[in-house]
């Protein structure tokens, strides 16, 4: 038998709340899942779980909730967490990109980042306003355990979860994983564990804490409604992914141009998914009219890499992505559409 | 010594085993501790996970089920349709656009009276396109002369598809079945569960398929389907109709049987803190829940609020609401749907002329739609409810009969960004 925990804290109807921020392909409605199902079936409490649903695109925005209660509470509420006890951001860009990643924590809340920075620089970068910031370099230990990004932030929100018992999330682990990437189990393990015990905290004083202002959830809120949509539906200002901007689906890595070995042999364009690369017209080495590569244009840049791979010199290279650098060495597009749109 | 009457009940219970499962994979167990003989399919969300679920499992040895995907879910209504006239125990899952490409098979299965069981995930009707979920699927469902039975939360999908089977093949019954269940809300969330341990249980449960009429047995050639014009059809329809009617007792039975063996109760007609409620709101599944909680901290509040919720759709409880209803003054009555220009979805009239049977009856009755294309309905959309059913039994009045819930007039200073221009040929080109 499940031995029976006590949660810290519970809001109003009982529960405690975890929220997970991610890009979908980084496993957080996994990780959730895992998390939910430790609490249930080793941990004695009661939960539930599951995730935000739209087009599931691998590198979109996608969310995942748990609810805890105690074992004898049923769990009727089926609608997303809305002010989480615990916030776990899988990205930090996607701090940057939306502000409602950090809508609606409590000022005593949790927020475990997945950074390779230290926990008061993090805080101070993004504003992470919650009495507990715990950071892991969750990416970099999936990297060097050849486990996935999941598992080292599941080991730093399982240590954030006091009441969970980290054994019962590695039994949920392998329950879950064991079977369907057992090749994979010890891998994913290592991050796990490495997550839990390699994050880094930083708590506020209660001096300070007492001066964090609460942030109420502010509920997304449709741009159009029935007044000023058009009828039917139809889109009558035709729509461009253009002005989209495609970083926050970078999970820590780019590539980088080096215009000095490049031929400009197209192969990188071939493969690229988006706009990223920038041509003008200029000469080849004898003189003729040729299309020369400028260099990436980083907004559309999603890190799959393809481009590096397919490059045949070598003038494309995965370099890990450092604060700021593709800002920086960003070659803007020159479509005339982008002058305009809005 | 003598044991008391109750703790012998809880003796004789089956092993059930606790898990962490979604309505979808709950489905998918029941489907496999049922093993039917066949499940024709064709994916479409949110219910393709069943089909998923039940082949990976098939390929672990966990069950017999032939899974045969159609051409389309005409084609897949097709194919469960001739399996069930060939006498087998037959299954398949649908939502939205799926439901109404096979609906006009949907009448003809129940009206040549051949059982299956037919999971609907419920998921708004498209155009424009949504893939989340409302009952706008469902409410074309209910008049093709199936059984309907609603699932409120992953646990109820479990144990509606086991009942599902025994009440649709009772040979005082003989239609098919319907389990819908709310799309994403309860097919994708992950809730505690409990189910039998061993296949067994489920397989005494639902016993051996009743003798039938089968297309398959060539000592005892059969037509199936055949014309039947005005002198005919009428009594076929009216056979249906008593079907129907006889599926009432049939339903109370088989309910009342698996209380015993699970432990797990289901009415056919769920009465949350109803005893002595003033006010009232009537939802489906999911939402329901969600209204529960709510009507606990208002009840804390000194209000004397209810939630009515239906497990059986087809046959409609009529009966049963006119009793719920007694003393209430006001009921809020909240669709996942329209049936546009009626002023109500089917609920509404369905209800209010189950009222109006009872001549005593001084209920006021409103309607807010609410929730469609998946629209989250939050606690504070519940309290709405509550609220103005309660406003309108204090006036004695009701105020807006008829409404949506949740609709965002919009901010009209806002005006949509210019359009992004045409590109120039030369850029169509890619030569800039």
């Amino acid at each position: 038998m499940p031995v029976e925990v006590a949660l810290p804290v519970t809001n109003q109807e009982g529960f405690f709340e975890i929220r997970l921020e991610s890009i979908g392909g980084l496993g957080a409605n996994v990780a959730g899942k895992i998390l939910a199902e430790a609490g249930v079936l080793h941990g004695g409490l009661n939960a539930s779980n599951f995730a935000s649903y739209g087009s599931e695109k691998k590198g979109t925005p996608v969310k995942s909730f748990i609810r805890f209660a105690a074992p004898d509470k049923e769990i009727r509420n089926a609608t997303p967490v809305e002010r989480p006890h615990v916030l776990g951001i899988f990205h930090e860009a996607l701090v940057r990109s939306d502000r409602g990643v950090l809508s609606g924590i409590y000022p005593h809340s949790i927020v475990v980042i997945n950074t390779r920075k230290d926990p008061a620089t993090i805080r101070e970068q993004l504003g992470l306003n919650a009495r507990l910031v715990g950071a892991v370099k969750a990416l970099d230990i999936a990297t060097e355990t050849g486990s996935r990004t999941n598992m080292a932030m599941l080991g730093a929100i399982t240590k954030a979860c006091e009441f969970l018992a980290p054994e019962g999330v590695v039994e949920a682990i392998k329950a879950s994983l064991g079977t369907r990437y057992p090749q994979l189990l010890q891998a994913n393990l290592e991050a796990f564990w490495r997550g839990y015990h390699e994050v880094q905290w930083l708590e506020l004083p209660e001096a300070e804490l007492a001066g964090i202002e609460e942030q109420p959830y502010v509920r997304p809120q449709p741009l159009f409604g029935y007044e000023t949509a058009v009828a039917g539906g139809t889109l009558v200002a035709p729509g461009t992914t253009f002005n989209k901007d495609m970083s926050a689906s970078r999970q820590g890595q780019l590539p980088e141009f080096l215009r000095d070995k490049c031929i400009d042999c197209a192969q990188c364009d071939l493969v690229c998914p988006d706009y990223c690369f920038v041509w003008e017209k200029g000469q080849d080495k004898r003189g003729r009219p040729a299309m020369v590569l400028l260099g990436i244009d980083y907004q559309y840049c999603k890190g799959c890499l393809k481009c590096v791979e397919a490059c045949p010199v070598d003038a494309l290279v995965a370099i890990a992505e450092a604060d700021g650098w593709a800002g920086d060495h960003r070659v803007q597009q020159r479509y005339s559409i982008l002058a305009t749109a809005g | 010594m003598a044991l008391r009457q109750e703790e012998l009940k809880v003796v004789a219970r089956p092993d059930q085993r606790t898990g962490f499962l979604s309505g979808n994979e709950m489905a998918a167990l029941a489907a496999s501790q049922i093993n039917f003989h066949v499940m024709g399919y064709y994916p479409i969300t949110p219910s393709t996970e069943i089909a998923e679920l039940l082949s990976e499992m098939g390929a672990n040895g966990e069950h017999d089920i032939v899974l045969i995907p159609g051409d389309g879910e005409h084609g897949a209504a097709g194919i469960c349709y001739g399996a069930s006239t060939g006498g087998g125990r037959v299954f398949n899952a649908t939502s939205a656009n799926g439901l109404l490409y096979a609906l006009e098979q949907l009448p003809v299965q129940s009206g040549t009276r051949f059982p299956m069981v037919l999971d609907l995930v419920t998921r708004s009707v498209s155009g424009p396109l949504d893939i989340r979920g409302d009952h706008s699927d469902l409410y074309f469902a209910i008049h093709t002369g199936w059984i309907v039975l609603l699932a409120r939360d992953p646990q109820a999908v479990y144990d509606m598809n086991l009942m599902a089977v025994r009440i649709g093949e009772d040979p005082r019954v003989q239609l098919p079945v319907i389990v819908a269940y709310d799309g994403f809300f309860t097919s994708h969330q992950k809730r505690r569960v409990q189910y039998f341990a061993h296949q067994e249980t489920v397989q005494q449960f639902i016993g051996p398929v009743p003798e039938r009429i089968t297309a398959l047995d060539p000592r005892n050639p059969v037509t199936i389907g055949p014309y039947m014009n005005d002198p005919d059809l009428i009594n076929n329809k009216y056979q249906l109709h008593k079907a129907m009617e006889a599926a009432r007792e049939v339903i109370a039975e088989v309910f009342a049987e698996y209380a015993e063996l699970s432990g797990r109760e289901y009415p056919v007609l769920d009465l949350y803190r109803m005893d002595d409620a003033e006010v009232a709101v009537l939802l489906l599944n999911s939402a329901a829940e969600t209204a529960k909680d709510v009507a606990d901290r208002l009840r804390a509040e000194g209000l004397k609020v209810g939630v009515i919720s239906p497990n059986v759709l087809r046959p409609f409880p009529a009966e049963a609401i006119r009793r719920a209803c007694r003393n209430v003054k006001a009921l809020l009555i909240g669709e996942r749907g329209d049936s546009y220009g009626s002023g109500g979805g089917p609920l509404t009239h369905e209800v209010k002329s189950a009222l109006k049977d009872d001549p005593d009856n001084k209920t006021l009755v409103m309607t807010r739609i609410y929730g469609l294309g998946g629209k989250d309905f939050y606690p504070d959309d519940a309290e709405a409810f509550f609220r103005l059913a309660q406003e309108a039994a204090d006036r004695g009045k009701v105020k807006g009969g008829f409404d949506y819930h949740g609709v965002t007039p919009s901010d009209p200073s806002r005006v949509p960004p210019p359009g992004t221009p045409t590109s120039a040929r030369e850029e169509v080109t890619g030569l800039v």
